[in-house]
């Protein structure tokens, strides 16, 4: 799966490269300023990546982490261990954070390496017209990567949540992924804006509020409170059902 | 069968620590401010004496005008192809803009420097006021545009300072949202307008048609605020009222509300939801096209903004009829371009009504007959109509 993500920068680096660019206000934004500055395909790809590839991964993998083990037959033994059914569930949480870590970290090194591959890199254009050299540009991209990874972490613990809640890992994943896609279908119906700040994928794209000059923090903030926000209430249903369940599997 | 229950404990107790922290949040927002007791007429005055301030923040605009709303989807994508074809276009970014609403960053010196970032999904458009050049920037596009102002910005307005010519005072017009140029190439300055710059315009024609009183004082960014309420006089208005959180401390508008009637919620709302009273760097206001974005050169002087402009580009001579606010705006026949009624953005908003083709919204109405003449104003459509029939 880290491969399929890191072919996205790729495959979008090799696609631009090929046809000579685009137009701007056409395509998927940041995408015509990948011929003049190779660090864009790093952002192109964030951009396409977060709404569905990443969600997808994650949501796969946190889907499997309890389920799996029960549709394997494998739970029990693992619950045979002295270690306590919380802490398993600790750290099937803390194997989904790494893998979003290092699906996101695929993202940015892979677009990183071919946008410097294939393009010239230079001082960078920010959102508000400003520029930053290449250093500053690469910092603001690992943050915007670490935004990502904080992101994503909520939809780890709805995940981890339904995981415990069947013995069938595929259709744990499944909820999870159309859990995500239906959240940002409601994040688009401005009939329930009331309901948008409480929704997990609110401030998925809100990563371009590090891109401006001076950089906005507020919806780095607001997301991490709403990402530690569903952390909690959807770890504590995980431990609830998982420390109460039957497990004969 | 009680370790079960204890198990499940965290799962029910979690929602209502989330929920406690959410409500106990705005409960320390709202407490009461103290500030030293004034009358309406005093912080009226405050209000007219304040100077602009250095400052920079982040402001929040929201429209309730009884408009169909779009799925963020394609409005966010009307307002980025900007480019694309001249009016339509621009009618797209009005439609979002009376529909959508916005987030904008201010940084103001205080001297006359100002720079507006008006920040989209994505995307970002700024205005930047140096001197005697303003650049706009149009992130989604990669345009860059440089204006030459001529004269020097009038320093009472503080976003844009377009203050509008008009011979005659309108102040129910004045209260109408901001409007988006119909060619983003050739009506520059801010789409969004600070709380100073819009509370300007309606004081500065205040009348006796207008019943000044004081709301019970207010938190705004955790500024504490006299909240002052100006109320038409006459019936014939769509406007409510109109609130001008007015600072405690320096008398600058921080937030303007305007209510229309016959609907609780605000019909147009700009104020800062965050404000630090300090002068910004002074590199905010330094401005230098990015590599690769399209730079125009626009040889025209930036238009001034007139009242109730919003198709005809300040060219066609707008008469007033009516006074206060129930002032009604024409534009004579031939201002709006024939067809442009039935293009697909204004279609979807316009109605066809006795008389011609409508906008009608809670606040404001606005008629275009068949001869392409424009009514606007911020009474009802039967007003216009009546206007429209008399001529």
């Amino acid at each position: 799966m880290l491969a399929v993500l890191a072919a996205v920068p790729v495959l979008i680096a090799v696609a631009v490269r090929l046809t000579n660019g685009t137009r701007a206000g056409h395509g998927p934004v940041f995408l015509d300023r990948i011929t003049g500055n190779g660090l864009f395909v790093v952002l192109t790809s964030l951009v396409l990546c977060t709404p569905l590839f990443l969600p997808l991964t994650v949501g796969v993998v946190s889907g499997d982490t309890i389920a799996g083990e029960a549709g394997q037959g494998t739970l029990r033994y693992l619950l045979a261990a002295p270690a306590g059914r919380a802490r398993l569930l600790l750290v099937k949480f803390a194997g989904t954070a790494a893998f979003t870590l290092a699906a996101v970290a695929a993202v940015v090194l892979a677009g990183t390496a071919i946008g410097l591959l294939l393009f010239p890199v230079g001082p960078v254009p920010l959102l508000s017209g400003d520029l930053v050299d290449a250093w500053t540009a690469e910092g603001r991209i690992l943050l915007v990567g670490a935004y990502v990874v904080l992101s994503l972490l909520g939809l780890g613990a709805i995940g981890l949540f339904i995981s415990t809640l069947t013995d069938v890992p595929v259709g744990a994943m499944a909820a999870t992924v159309v859990l995500a896609i239906a959240s940002q279908v409601l994040d688009a119906l401005p009939q329930l804006d009331w309901l948008h700040p409480w929704l997990f994928s609110h401030w998925w794209l809100g990563f371009a509020d590090l891109l401006r000059q001076p950089v906005e923090w507020s919806s780095f903030g607001s997301n991490a409170l709403l990402q530690v926000g569903y952390l909690a209430v959807f770890g504590a249903l995980a431990y609830g059902r998982f420390t109460t369940k039957d497990v004969l599997s | 069968m009680s370790r079960r229950w204890v198990r499940w404990m965290p799962a029910a107790a979690m929602p209502a620590i989330v929920a406690g922290v959410v409500l106990a949040g705005p409960l320390q927002a709202q407490a009461p401010a103290t500030v030293p007791a004034r009358t309406a007429a005093q912080v009226l005055a405050l209000a007219v004496a304040s100077h602009p301030q250095p400052l920079s923040g982040t402001l929040e605009e929201t429209a309730d005008l009884g408009l169909p709303q779009l799925p963020a989807i394609a409005t966010g994508g009307a307002s980025s192809q900007s480019g694309a074809a001249g009016p339509a276009a621009g009618l797209g970014q009005l439609v979002a803009f009376l529909t959508a609403p916005h987030t904008a960053r201010v940084y103001l010196d205080g001297a006359g420097s100002q720079r507006v970032q008006l920040m989209d999904s994505l995307a970002e458009r700024d205005v930047v006021h140096h001197g005697t050049t303003v650049w706009t920037y149009d992130s989604a596009a990669n345009t860059a545009t440089k204006y030459t102002v001529s004269n020097p910005l009038r320093p009472g307005a503080a976003t844009g300072g377009l203050a509008p010519p008009s011979s005659k005072p309108v102040p129910g017009v004045a209260t109408l949202p901001p409007m988006a140029p119909h060619d983003a190439n050739q009506v520059p300055g801010s789409p969004v307008q600070t709380p100073a710059a819009i509370a300007a315009d309606i004081l500065k024609n205040l009348d006796p048609g207008t019943a000044v009183s004081l709301g019970a004082n207010v938190t705004v960014a955790r500024e504490p605020a006299y909240s002052l309420e100006l109320v038409p006089r006459t019936a014939a208005t769509l406007v409510a009222k109109v609130t001008i959180a007015v600072d405690a401390n320096n008398g600058m508008p921080l937030r303007v509300t305007v209510q229309a009637k016959g609907q609780d919620k605000a019909a147009f709302e700009v104020g800062f939801s965050q404000l630090t009273l300090a002068a910004p760097a002074a590199s905010m206001f330094t401005f230098t096209p990015p590599p690769g974005a399209t730079v125009t050169n626009s040889a025209v002087p930036l238009p001034q903004r007139s009242s109730g402009k919003t198709l005809d580009g300040g060219k066609a001579p707008v008469s007033v009829s009516g006074t206060g606010w129930a002032a009604i705006l024409q534009a004579p026949a031939g201002t709006v371009p024939a067809g442009m009624t039935s293009t697909p953005v204004l279609a979807q908003l316009l109605q066809a009504v006795p008389g011609g083709h409508a906008l009608s919204t809670s606040l404001f109405t606005v008629l275009v007959t068949p001869d392409g003449a424009l009514y606007a104003g911020a009474v009802p459509l039967a007003a216009l109509q009546q206007a429209s029939a008399a001529r």
